[in-house]
């Protein structure tokens, strides 16, 4: 398929606008920014050798790129003067890191080198240079079409199968079966088939959720009306008739595909922004002397943390959880978690007591099949009016207690991942008096700062400062900006921070 | 001319070259004159600046090459500095990395 054709008058100037247009079309095709470079490279040098050494100059430059059996075809033509030294010079090629192709002939050295099959045919009408890219395969969609009719199937794979992986089926049940295995970016089916037909393939797919959304195309020979209707009734995502040409088939699927992938993005990011707020924490209000500070560092993909807490008259709990993981999956988790916990510490007794919060949440855990695939941490704490604090972990990171006159040190507190043990956790009792604090977090913050533990990490970052409130929280940000400056795609995970000052 | 824009000051006794855009066969040769017209002498060393250079082909190499021989002819030294994307990875390729004084990696770049 012609993905693209242009002219260009055989001026250096020109280079310019071919790398410009050419650009796009080649990332249409899944390319990697690397091989787009060395194919645009490639390209200049082929156009600068002509427009320098053709004499006489072509009237004009034609560059083309087309599809065909996986490859990408780059032609490269014009009307001037063959070159005949092409072959000759493809045999005195230098590898790359040859420093003394920078000596000479480096333009045709480039194009031999950076270039899996490059061919030229001169000749007296027109001269073509041929680039042959093969297309990344796994980045090609893949359509199953189904088909009793040996023609209809050789027609499609012939119309399709430049730009998609056509697997081809004659028979409905042997196609279901395969669709069921490796759900297909795309489906095109006929109607009237023995075995399985049309109707009732489409029918199995909608009925089961997983291949439910896998857009669906007939295309058929039946004119019944009556069919028709069946066929609209079942989700389809267009009807075609035969015969069909190869641009009305290409165009069809083209939208039909571009229309899913958008669907289905704009579906995963609303999808990811519920999930997100619903994990939005809110920081405590005050308890007596009790001051609260939160604070997110959050990353593009975000994590599956989350703050819960509650308060009676003399206390407020607070939990701290980290599911393990990213994006959406450990969001989801983390919203089932949320709602958990929020039912755990509905009871004032049991929110009282941080070890018993853990307890409650192992067993759940251990109860519920789909929570014991995850990995979980937990901290517990509940702070009484009367500064007592009470701590208890479920394999978290230890939170950092600040005394004054001591400064920052951890709490020496440990305890088993939720859903392994049924023991009550240890409690560790602290007593804070005024200018005292405490710091909970979650270990995304290890990431962010480079160092295997979160608590090094945030001991080092710590020493110095005064006891926590809105401005620790500020610095912690600002020191994980820093040290994440320029890393940003490769920070995954969430960090969050709860900082406890009286 | 277009495609280019070239800054040269000489600092310190140092020639401090600058180029933004595109080192190729349409700028290098224009590049080398303006440089030849307003520098003909010698100086203690050069410095080429690539932060802002987005495409190079082998023209501009040849440019970077006959700058680092000006260099060499004079006894001076001579660095290329602040060099990313695509045209490092054709200095890489071509092996002028080990031959050329690259001073400054993307990570340079990035923060310049």
């Amino acid at each position: 398929m012609l993905k693209f054709a242009k002219t260009y008058s055989p001026e250096l100037v020109e280079t310019r606008r071919l790398r410009e247009e050419i650009a796009p079309v080649l990332e249409d095709n899944s390319l990697s920014e690397n091989r787009i470079n060395d194919l645009i490279l490639v390209l200049v040098e082929a156009f600068t050798n002509i427009v320098r050494h053709a004499k006489p100059l072509p009237s004009e430059i034609a560059v083309s790129v087309e599809t065909a059996d996986g490859n990408l075809n780059i032609t490269l033509s014009d009307d001037g003067p063959g070159f005949t030294g092409f072959e000759a010079a493809r045999e005195k090629a230098l590898s790359l890191g040859d420093l003394s192709m920078m000596e000479h002939g480096m333009g045709l050295n480039l194009i031999f080198s950076l270039t899996s099959s490059v061919s030229y045919l001169p000749s007296e009408s027109r001269n073509a240079l041929l680039v042959r890219e093969p297309l990344p395969a796994s980045e090609r969609k893949t359509i199953v079409a189904i088909d009793d009719d040996p023609v209809g199937l050789k027609l499609i794979e012939a119309f399709l199968g430049d730009r998609y992986a056509v697997h081809s089926f004659n028979k409905g049940s042997e196609a279901l079966d395969h669709i069921n295995r490796e759900h297909p970016d795309l489906i095109i089916s006929d109607i009237d088939m023995p075995d399985l037909n049309g109707l009732e393939l489409r029918e199995s797919l909608r009925c089961d959720p997983a291949t439910a959304l896998i857009p669906f195309i007939f295309l058929t020979g039946v004119v019944d009306e009556d069919i028709h209707d069946e066929a609209n009734d079942l989700d389809i995502d267009d009807f075609m008739e035969k015969p069909t040409s190869k641009g009305k088939l290409v165009r069809t699927v083209d939208r039909t595909l571009k229309r899913s992938t958008r669907i289905r993005q704009s579906a995963t990011a609303a999808f990811e922004a519920s999930v997100t707020n619903s994990l939005r924490s809110n920081t405590p209000a005050e308890l007596g002397r009790f001051r609260f500070f939160s604070e997110e560092i959050a990353a593009s993909a975000g994590g599956g943390d989350f703050m819960v807490h509650v308060s009676g008259e003399d206390f407020l709990s607070v939990v701290l959880l980290d599911v393990m993981g990213h994006g959406i999956p450990a969001k989801v988790f983390a919203h089932a978690y949320s709602g958990y916990v929020q039912s755990i510490m509905s009871l004032d007794e049991t929110a009282r007591d941080p070890a018993r919060v853990l307890q409650e949440l192992s067993s759940h855990v251990a109860r519920d099949t789909r929570l014991t695939s995850t990995i979980v941490t937990a901290i517990a704490a509940t702070f009484s009016d009367s500064g007592k604090v009470l701590v208890a972990s479920a394999g978290h990171p230890r939170p950092l207690l600040y005394m004054q006159g001591t400064g920052w040190r951890p709490v020496p507190i440990s305890g088993v991942l939720p859903g392994l043990s049924d023991e009550l956790p240890e409690t560790k009792t602290i007593q804070l008096g005024s200018g005292d604090g405490l710091l909970l977090f979650t270990d995304g913050i290890s990431e962010v700062l480079c160092r295997e533990r979160p608590e090094d990490a945030l001991l080092s970052a710590l020493e110095g400062l005064p006891p926590p409130d809105g401005g620790t929280l500020a610095k912690l940000n600002e020191i994980a900006d820093k040290a994440g400056h320029g890393r940003e795609q490769d920070q995954d995970d969430r960090s969050t921070f709860l900082a406890i000052a009286r | 001319m277009t495609g280019h824009m070239l800054n040269i000051e000489i600092v310190d006794g140092i020639l401090r070259i600058e180029v933004a855009g595109s080192l190729d066969a349409e700028t290098a040769f224009h590049l080398d004159q303006q440089i030849n017209a307003r520098y003909p002498d010698a100086t203690e060393g050069i410095v080429l600046n690539l932060n802002h250079t987005e495409f190079m082909d082998s023209a501009g190499v040849g440019f970077v090459v006959r700058l680092r021989e000006r260099a060499k002819r004079a006894s001076n030294s001579f660095e290329i500095i602040r060099v990313g994307g695509q045209p490092r990875r054709l200095l890489e390729q071509i092996g002028g990395i080990s031959i050329l004084e690259l001073k400054g990696n993307e990570g340079d770049i990035a923060n310049a």
